[in-house]
């Protein structure tokens, strides 16, 4: 921001501090009194100003300073050796275990203590066993320890630096250290800053101060504000948009919902009529009608689930039931030889959990209009082992292209369409495929900026088998699209069981780009 | 799909030129495969998609297709000639338990480890993927020097016939080799259900093997070193047996070896007589007409294209005035219709020579009915600050029921085969899903409002199908203080914008609390349910806050 933004996204606080200051340019922030502020909002205003970059740290300094222990106030009334001294001179010689009976103190003080004295010479021994104060006792030193102690006292807390070099050295020797259990003073220190305007601090102060503005600024406008005009000629505060607020919580699509309903809103854009269906299915709908020969591998118990009850519908609609028999077994009148096997209509009558979008498709054909587009986004059951790349259920993509004027190349067409409108895919290129359902098949790949080339989707054209049994006597393309590699680099998510999540958080915090 | 390793030294014998597994992975397009990567083994891993092209899976195949397009098609003249040698289908009841068997000599070959690994791997592709395990066609390789013809092909009874097979060292009766061996155990079931089983010997009585299970080791153990093989095939479809040995014959005709035909003479019909020579080339020519090229194509093609790119694809053509007679090779039998020649010529072409052209019809795009009040719903919950779920439709009965406090005998899809009970029935309701939601969130900041909207499955008798599929929509509130008043606000805003004449009516639902719930009538119709949810479904999903919810069907008023 420039000076003239950050001058007028001032916080009133700050302002305030800028009016303390006056005209000075640095302050030490320990000393730095400034009216209605306390020394948390000070604080904050400087971590502020630092961050901005209008004020800088110069100097940081460390003070120390020196104030009493609970021992040291206790001996406020004589230290030990203090009243040892005063005891002997009022008493004349004396035994030590009289001595011990001095008032105030306990025996570990006043052997400690005696043990000082006859040291310092202050004591010597007297007759029988007694001691004494020695003729020529230099009591100074006893006497400057109390000085210091009510110097300490009186202030409460002393600078060390304004102490004489030997209370300075008296101070050292009598203050609590780690490892001393007693001592008379504490020694302690603060760190104080220098802090000082920088140029754009001082800019900024000046184009503030130009400005008028000042810590009395409007914060919100009320309706009372609105109603009386109190609000004219008054100035705003201006608000700081750099701080991030906190996260709301709102309603909103799920993501993955977002990915499908996108998916669905291009296809609708495109031409496309939207199919949907029941889950439970006839095989007949689901593989037969699409040319499954019944013993085909992909019908093996091991790739659809089958419903427990009923485990059969109870019939199939007709004509359709005798045309799709005749063209498994001998072509019918489709042109075709059939897959040559006797076809088991119990068997096509089984119930499956729809285990293709095709199956959509199947039942549409019939009634479907030509020209006409439809599509699905269903979703499907295969019966696999749920891991990150298979979910339990899924959606497929599918549909149907109906018109006189269908053929390979429009096929080739349709799908280069979708690659640039549904996956944003510039470069494409086409494989052929493999699907008992269409004639010509192909499958289209896409070359993605991170996946490199990937398989976008499905297509051909219906066989004959497939139309012939449905009425439909115009070439009819099958397309389906992969959605759930798109969907998942849309979500930025490697693991297709989240596209399902179960965890609010991870719902709330998923967010999905569609031009990926 | 099978997927099958290509040894790239083996292949680049086949194919005549060095390759690159670059150029290789190029290739694949013509044989509709896909390039997996290389194996730990250094073999390249292909899938090929095409179910109906077993030709294709093997290197030979593959190397063929590719070779030919090259410009090198080889001719195999073994299709037509003597037998040189004979098997006897003994027994009229292997009609009902195997009824077909076929094979062929192959002299001069030099059988390496390489090659053998690459003939083992195609002989099982086919037995296990176009065979279906086995069922349909079984192929056994034996030393062609050890078999005496004719051999015979009969069918016994399991107990009293025995020999050592392979693996084995010791003699074993055929109930012994289906009920101890390892292949037995694995295929027994493809004999199931008859007394007397297949068996094969030879004119002296050695025996070759029990189709399709095991051979024996005195004829059937196949080593590096050896050159003359005898390869059969038995099954239950006899134009899949040939076609697995014609397949088998080329292959390894393109390893050198001299194939020679053997006849078997059935005592019963079959689809190609009493007597079948093979290899033998059946007759799977398709009649075009030209302009049926053009039309499904959607460009122009000639006579004198279409017959250069269809022989460079392997296929022999015959032109008439305005058609194409198309003959594919012999180890080809996938020419149902028309549409399979014309897609051959589209691949053997390569697709990326055909113009993009897009669709010119106009058609109106529309969703359907219930998708637009669907639309319409899940907007109106999310102006009301509910955040949407979307899971999975397979729950547990246990979620459905037990969680939801309904009786465990009420009845919904379930499903047969289940592999994982967490996925064992499609859920009737969005209700449970939510409370799964709930119950997995306890640390996402409150309060939690959720909805879903999607397909559900009811169990209904009086459907054809045993079930309907309808779209519902359901609403949780979960928080501190949630309560039926706070739903019902939601609920009567959702239905006042959704412009429909509605009323709650008292009822009791398991799942909620007693008096403290109610039926939804939509147009005097019971389309749902709205309250709070019992303390007890609570407890049983682990939910620590108050909840309360609606449940409604939508396709009820569409």
């Amino acid at each position: 921001m420039n000076p003239k933004e950050l001058a007028d996204s001032l916080h009133p606080l700050e302002l305030r501090v800028y009016e303390a200051l006056g005209q000075e340019t640095s302050f030490v922030d320990k000393e730095f009194e400034c009216e209605g502020l306390t020394p948390a909002q000070l604080r904050t205003v400087i971590e502020w100003q630092l961050a901005k970059g209008c004020m800088e740290v110069v100097s940081t300094d460390e003070e120390h300073w020196v104030e009493l222990t609970e021992l040291g106030e206790k001996y406020k009334n004589g230290t030990p050796e203090q009243l040892l001294v005063r005891r002997l001179q009022a008493d004349g010689d004396l035994a030590v275990a009289e001595l011990m009976k001095t008032a105030g103190l306990d025996q570990k003080e006043v052997g400690t203590a005696v043990g000082a004295l006859k040291k310092s010479g202050v004591l010597v021994p007297a007759e029988s066993g007694a001691v004494k104060l020695a003729e020529d006792a230099n009591l100074e030193s006893i006497e400057a320890m109390d000085k210091l102690i009510h110097l300490v006292s009186e202030a409460g807390r002393v600078k060390l630096d304004s102490l004489g070099p030997e209370d300075a050295q008296r101070v050292a020797g009598a203050s609590r250290k780690r490892g001393k259990a007693k001592g008379i003073f504490r020694v302690g220190s603060e760190q104080s800053r220098t802090i000082r305007l920088t140029e754009l601090g001082q800019e900024v102060r000046r184009v503030a101060k130009d400005a008028g503005r000042s810590g009395d600024e409007i914060n919100l406008l009320t309706p009372e504000m609105l109603a009386d005009g109190s609000w004219r000629g008054k100035t705003f505060r201006k608000y700081n948009t750099d701080i991030r607020p906190p996260r709301r919580i709102a309603g909103r699509k799920n993501p993955y919902r977002e990915f499908l309903d996108y998916v669905r809103r291009k296809l609708i854009g495109l031409g496309f009529e939207e199919m949907r269906g029941q889950m439970v299915e006839p095989e007949f709908w689901n593989n037969d009608a699409l040319f499954m020969p019944q013993f085909h591998a992909a019908r093996d118990i091991h790739d659809a689930y089958f419903v427990k009850e009923p485990t059969r519908a109870e019939s199939i609609e007709e004509p359709f039931a005798s045309r799709v028999a005749a063209a498994h077994t001998d072509g019918g009148d489709t042109g075709s030889r059939g897959w040559g096997y006797d076809f088991d209509m119990d068997m096509a009558r089984r119930l499956v959990l729809r285990s293709q979008g095709t199956v959509l498709s199947a039942r549409w054909l019939h009634k479907a209009k030509v020209p006409g587009k439809y599509f699905a986004i269903a979703r499907c059951f295969r019966y696999d082992q749920v891991d990150a790349t298979h979910a339990p259920d899924f959606f497929q993509c599918e549909g149907i292209v109906l018109g006189e004027q269908i053929d390979f190349v429009t096929l080739l067409g349709l799908l280069k369409l979708f690659a640039k409108e549904v996956a944003k895919a510039e470069e494409i290129h086409f494989a052929p495929a493999y699907f008992p359902f269409t004639e010509p098949s192909v499958e289209i790949h896409m070359k993605h900026p991170k996946l490199g080339w990937t398989e976008l989707g499905g297509a051909g054209i219906f066989r004959p088998e497939v139309t012939g049994p449905q009425g439909v006597d115009v070439p009819v393309i099958a397309w389906g699209l992969g959605l759930d590699r798109m969907a998942m680099m849309a979500m930025g998510i490697d693991d297709i069981r989240d596209l399902f999540a179960s965890d609010l958080n991870k719902v709330r915090s998923t967010r999905i780009r569609m031009k990926d | 799909m099978p997927t099958i390793g290509v040894d790239p030294v083996d292949y680049q014998e086949l194919v005549g030129e060095p390759t690159t597994a670059e150029q290789f992975e190029n290739n694949l397009d013509l044989v509709k495969g896909e390039f997996k990567g290389v194996d730990e083994d250094g073999l390249w891993r292909v899938e090929l998609n095409d179910t109906n092209r077993p030709d294709l899976w093997s290197a030979e195949g593959i190397a063929r297709q590719i070779r030919s397009a090259m410009g090198s098609r080889r001719d195999y003249p073994f299709f037509s000639g003597e037998a040189v040698g004979e098997i006897q289908v003994k027994d009229q009841e292997l009609l009902e338990i195997r009824p077909y068997v076929a094979a062929f000599i192959v002299r001069g070959l030099m059988v390496t480890e390489r090659s053998l690994r690459q003939i083992i791997q195609t002989q099982e592709k086919l037995a296990e993927n176009y065979g279906r395990k086995r069922k349909d066609v079984a192929i056994g390789v034996y030393r062609a020097e050890k078999v005496n013809f004719p051999v015979t092909y009969s069918a016994v009874d399991p107990d009293k016939h025995s020999y050592v097979p392979l693996g084995f060292d010791e003699p074993m009766t055929l109930t012994e080799i289906l009920e101890r061996h390892p292949k037995g155990i694995e295929y027994a079931a493809s004999l199931a259900g008859h007394h007397k089983v297949p068996f094969l010997k030879d004119a002296k009585g050695l025996v070759l093997s029990m189709p399709p299970i095991i051979n024996s080791r005195e004829l059937g153990e196949v080593v590096a070193g050896d050159t003359d093989l005898f390869v059969e095939a038995t099954g239950t479809d006899l134009a899949h047996v040939i076609l697995a040995l014609n397949i088998m014959a080329c292959d390894l005709a393109d390893r050198a070896g001299r194939i020679e035909r053997i006849r078997t003479v059935y005592p019963y019909e079959t689809p190609f007589g009493r007597q079948v020579d093979v290899p033998l080339h059946m007759d799977q020519s398709l009649k075009v007409p030209l302009a049926e090229f053009s039309k499904l194509l959607g460009v122009k093609v000639g006579a004198v294209e279409l017959d250069n790119v269809l022989e460079r694809y392997g296929c022999d053509v015959s032109l008439g005035k305005d058609e194409v007679t198309v003959i594919p090779p012999p180890t080809r039998a996938d020419y149902l219709h028309q549409v399979d020649v014309v897609e051959d010529f589209a691949v053997a072409r390569g697709y990326e020579t055909f113009e993009p052209r897009m669709p010119r019809d106009f058609t109106p795009g529309r969703p359907t009915e219930i998708s637009v009040l669907e639309d319409k719903a899940r907007d109106l919950m999310i102006g009301m600050g509910y955040e949407e779920i979307i899971s999975n439709i397979l729950l547990s009965k246990d979620a459905l029921l037990y969680r939801m406090n309904r009786p465990d005998d009420e009845d919904l899809v379930e499903v047969a085969n289940v592999m994982n009970e967490n996925y064992s029935a499609l859920r009737d309701g969005v209700l449970p899903c939510l409370l799964n939601t709930e119950s997995h969130s306890a640390a996402a900041a409150y309060p939690h409002k959720l909805f879903e909207a999607g397909d559900v499955a009811v169990f209904d008798k009086d459907s054809p199908v045993g079930s309907t599929t309808l779209v519902k929509l359901g609403g949780l509130i979960a928080h501190r203080e949630a309560n039926l008043s706070e739903i019902h606000t939601d609920l009567d805003y959702l239905l006042h914008m959704l412009d429909v004449p509605w009323k709650l009516v008292s009822g009791q639902n398991p799942s909620f609390l007693s008096g403290r719930c109610a039926k939804v009538l939509i147009q005097d119709k019971h389309v749902g349910w709205m309250g709070e949810i019992h303390p007890k479904v609570l407890e049983r999903w682990e939910i620590g806050v108050p909840c309360a919810a609606f449940e409604i069907s939508l396709d009820s008023w569409v």
